[in-house]
Formats: C-alpha cells, sequence, structure tokens
C-alpha cells in the first residue's frame, strides 16, 4: 500500500478504477465533477479499458449505465443534487431491475433556493429507492467504500450509492492508503450477470400484474435486509485483504460507559469526533455512533450500542420537511417501545451553514437540558 | 409467501402481444374447453360482448374480455385459467410450457 494525498472525488474516481469498471456515463455537475473529469483522463490516458457515453441529462447519463448493466458490464456514475433529482426515475428503475451499478454522490443541497454548498438532502431523498447508501466521513472510506460497493452490489444485486460530502470532501484532499491494483482485482472478481441476450431476448421491464409486482418488491427488500450482514462481511474480507479498518454497518468511538451519545453520519463525523475528545478530557460521559450504512437501516444494530444511553443528540444535515432529519426519524422508528431515553434530532449545516464545534455543543446542551422529549431543532441559524 | 421469481423482471418477446391489450387487468382468461356444451345464452351473460356463438362455434374475443368469469359461471364448457402460469416470463406462459 501507498500513501497519497488525494481529495474525495480523486479517491471516488480510483475505487471506480481499481475496480476495472466497463462502463462510464455521466453528465457534469459541480461538485461531482472533479470525480468525473478524473475518470475521462485515466481512459483517455489509457490507464482505464472503459467505454464512456457522453450524455445529455443526468437522466440519461443512468439510463445508460443502467443498459450497459444489463447488457453485463460493471458500470459506474457519478453525481449530485439536482443530478440525481433528475436521475430519481432510473434510480428506481435501477433498483426494481436489480443492477448491481455503483453511483458516487458528492453530496450538495437541493434547489429552491439554488444552493452549491454541502449537506446530505439530495441522498436523502433517494432513501426509499432500494439503493443501498453508505455515508464516508474522510476520502479513505470514500476510496475503501467504492470498491467494497462493487463486491457488495454485485452480490446482491442490488446498485449501491456511495456518498461523500460536496466541497469538505470532494475538494479537500486527505492521505489515502491506496491499495495494490492487482489485489483488488483479486477482491473483485467479475461475474457477468447479463439479463439482455441476443440469442434468447427478453423484454425487460414489461407491465407486472397484482399477482406479481408485490412479490417482486418482497425480493428487493429481502436482498436489501441482507445487505445488513453481507457489507460488514465484505468489510472484514477487505480489511483482512488489504491490512485496513474500515468499519461495517456503523463504528462506536469512546462508547464505554458513555451517558450521552451523538449519532451522525458522513463528514460531520470527523468535527464530532474532536468535540467528544474534548469533552472526555473535561470527564464528561459521551461518545459517538457513526452510522456508514443508512439503507438499508441498520436498527437492531445500532439500538444494541446505544440502548444504555440516557441521552442521544442525532445530527441530520437534511430535512424531511414536517417530519425532521431522516436519521433521527429512523432511530427513533427503530427504538420505538425499547427505550425510554430522550432522543433528540438537530437540523444542522444545512445548505453550507455552520456545522462546527460550537454548533455541535448548542446541540449536545439542549439535548441535556431539553424539558422537550425527543423533538427537532434547528441549529446555527 | 413470496414467490420465486427471477431477479430481473423480463418477459419473453411477444408474450404480451398474444394475451392481447386486456392483458393488462385480467388475471384469468375464459378458455373453451367443450364447445358443445356451452350454454347459448352465455353472449348474453358476458357484461362486455365478448363472447360470439356461430353454429357449433364459441370464440371469445380476448381483446375485449377483462376476465370477469361470470361465462365460466353461467356456462359449462368454459373454464378460467390464470394468465400467469410460470416464472420464466411475466405474461402469457402457457400451460405445459413453462
Amino acid at each position: 500500500m501507498s500513501k497519497v494525498l488525494m481529495t474525495g472525488s480523486e479517491a471516488a474516481a480510483l475505487g471506480a478504477k481499481l475496480a476495472n469498471i466497463e462502463v462510464l456515463s455521466y453528465y457534469p455537475i459541480t461538485p461531482a465533477f472533479p470525480a468525473m473529469e478524473r475518470l475521462s483522463k485515466y481512459i483517455d490516458d489509457g490507464e482505464l479499458n472503459c467505454g464512456f457515453i457522453r450524455a445529455e441529462s443526468d437522466h440519461s447519463a443512468l439510463a445508460a449505465v443502467l443498459g450497459a448493466s444489463l447488457a453485463g458490464a460493471r458500470s459506474y456514475t457519478v453525481t449530485n443534487s439536482q443530478g440525481l433529482l433528475l436521475m430519481t426515475e432510473v434510480v428506481y428503475h435501477a433498483a426494481g431491475l436489480r443492477q448491481p451499478i455503483v453511483m458516487a454522490v458528492a453530496n450538495r443541497a437541493i434547489s429552491a433556493p439554488h444552493s452549491r454548498f454541502p449537506e446530505q438532502g439530495d441522498a436523502v431523498s433517494q432513501g426509499a429507492s432500494g439503493w443501498i447508501q453508505l455515508f464516508c466521513e474522510n476520502n479513505q472510506e470514500v476510496l475503501d467504500s467504492t470498491i467494497q460497493a462493487f463486491r457488495i452490489a454485485e452480490e446482491l444485486r442490488t446498485p449501491v450509492m456511495v456518498n461523500y460530502e460536496g466541497y469538505i470532501q470532494s475538494h479537500t484532499s486527505e492521505e489515502v492508503e491506496i491499495p495494490a491494483a492487482d489485489k483488488v482485482t483479486k477482491f473483485l472478481p467479475l461475474k457477468r450477470m447479463a439479463a439482455l441476450d441476443v440469442k434468447n431476448p427478453q423484454g425487460v421491464n414489461t407491465v407486472t400484474s397484482p399477482d406479481f409486482y408485490m412479490d417482486y418488491k418482497y425480493r428487493q427488500n429481502e436482498a436489501m435486509e441482507k445487505a445488513l450482514t453481507f457489507i460488514p462481511e465484505v468489510t472484514q474480507a477487505y480489511n483482512t485483504e488489504f491490512g485496513r479498518d474500515s468499519i461495517g454497518n456503523l463504528e462506536t468511538y469512546k462508547m464505554e460507559d458513555a451517558e450521552h451519545v451523538i449519532v451522525a453520519m458522513g463528514s460531520i463525523v470527523s468535527t464530532v469526533r474532536q468535540f467528544v475528545d474534548a469533552q472526555r478530557q473535561q470527564g464528561k460521559k459521551i461518545g459517538l455512533v457513526k452510522l456508514k450504512t443508512w439503507r438499508p437501516f441498520p436498527g437492531q444494530e445500532l439500538y444494541a450500542v446505544l440502548k444504555n444511553a440516557k441521552f442521544i443528540t442525532v445530527l441530520d444535515k437534511n430535512i424531511v420537511f414536517g417530519v425532521g432529519g431522516a436519521l433521527a426519524t429512523d432511530i427513533k422508528a427503530a427504538f420505538y417501545g425499547n427505550s425510554d431515553m430522550v432522543i433528540n434530532g438537530f437540523i444542522i449545516g444545512l445548505g453550507g451553514a455552520k456545522s462546527g464545534i460550537e454548533q455541535i455543543k448548542q446541540a449536545v446542551e439542549s439535548t441535556e437540558s431539553s424539558e422537550q422529549r425527543n423533538s427537532t431543532l434547528w441549529i446555527g441559524m | 409467501m413470496a414467490k420465486e421469481l427471477p431477479i430481473v423482471p423480463t418477459a419473453v418477446p411477444g408474450s404480451s402481444v398474444e394475451t392481447s391489450a386486456a392483458a393488462s387487468w385480467r388475471e384469468y382468461r375464459p378458455e373453451v374447453r367443450e364447445s358443445q356444451k356451452v350454454n347459448r345464452e352465455v353472449v348474453l351473460f358476458c357484461p362486455d360482448g365478448a363472447i360470439s356463438i356461430e353454429k357449433e362455434t364459441v370464440t371469445i374475443d380476448l381483446h375485449i374480455c377483462k376476465g370477469c368469469g361470470i361465462c365460466a359461471v353461467e356456462s359449462d364448457g368454459i373454464v378460467m385459467v390464470p394468465e400467469y402460469t410460470g416464472v420464466s416470463g411475466v405474461f402469457g406462459v402457457k400451460e405445459g410450457n413453462k
């Protein structure tokens, strides 16, 4: 392994290159673009033997990738925010057709009003789509997760989104350990699973009667649920193969005797770590649970690590209007009936708003002092 | 229990043509098994006018039939068969041809 300084965009592109993707299509959008640019350069320089399809929109880009995947090619795309929204119809197609597509999403706020700044609202909007969604804390995790995503997707026949936040990760350099290319090729053996076959032509995605539709959805959900145990198996195999310490569905940090636990996903986790370190030095019994797998939602696994906490502060860089943050809502649903702990959700850092130590401190203090239990509060306005 | 299905939802080409436009809402279709037993008044029972009888020949227009099954209740010689009898394609899998 060698260590290189690289941005999240470069880590995503390198992950896809090491996975030997065969078909790439995208439509330029910021902040996902540097990943696209890097992949195009790999192809142009002859370092990656991959078909590139220029698309006239994000909808067409994912449709092209879906077609390639149906033909049996290992396929990849990159997008964010408005691009992901425009893709939405095909996002659901890809999941329903059980195609092992991997997509990088450089999370960015959604219009209107227009914003180019980071948050997780774009990915959260696709939470019901049937894609496995992984949230990365740092650029190392972007690279590792991209490689693992292909193995997860191809085994479960379910597409995977690898989320990393725009700018905070996509445009920021960090040290990343790079696995050897030949070992990645061995880790990701290519099994062709073509649905399209010229010798035995089939119509794909024909009208399905009530007699069958629900059964297809059941099977789709079954694969998603299987992911909860399969993702940790893949990360374990990856760690053994590459000597890394990548996490399964979640990671616990300073959780021994923790009475107050912060739960978060994505880049904000790094800031929370610093906050927890500082609080621990002052003797506060505080810990952190980082969620990597948001879809499927590892509710039981989360409960197992959080059941002894008195207070839970959930940080959401997204808002589901009229409900609250997606992560807090999912946690409350998963814990229902099992616990009388305080679970307060906080909406933080939307559209690039400040989500630093100060805002996290406000959230934590609010949970401990709040008379309002299980509420949703907005921090940092 | 959920049915065992092909992972990718696919259908044999032309199969939806064979089973006609009405297949999108019909779950069962009538099949004439013994035309000599068919009650000639069944043409009056069909709410869609999909059945015609000329001499000994009973014809059911599957482009019109919505699969309600009234004919099979009112007359001998007609049975309702599932449109979907297998999993190798969504539409038009014929009996004995799974």
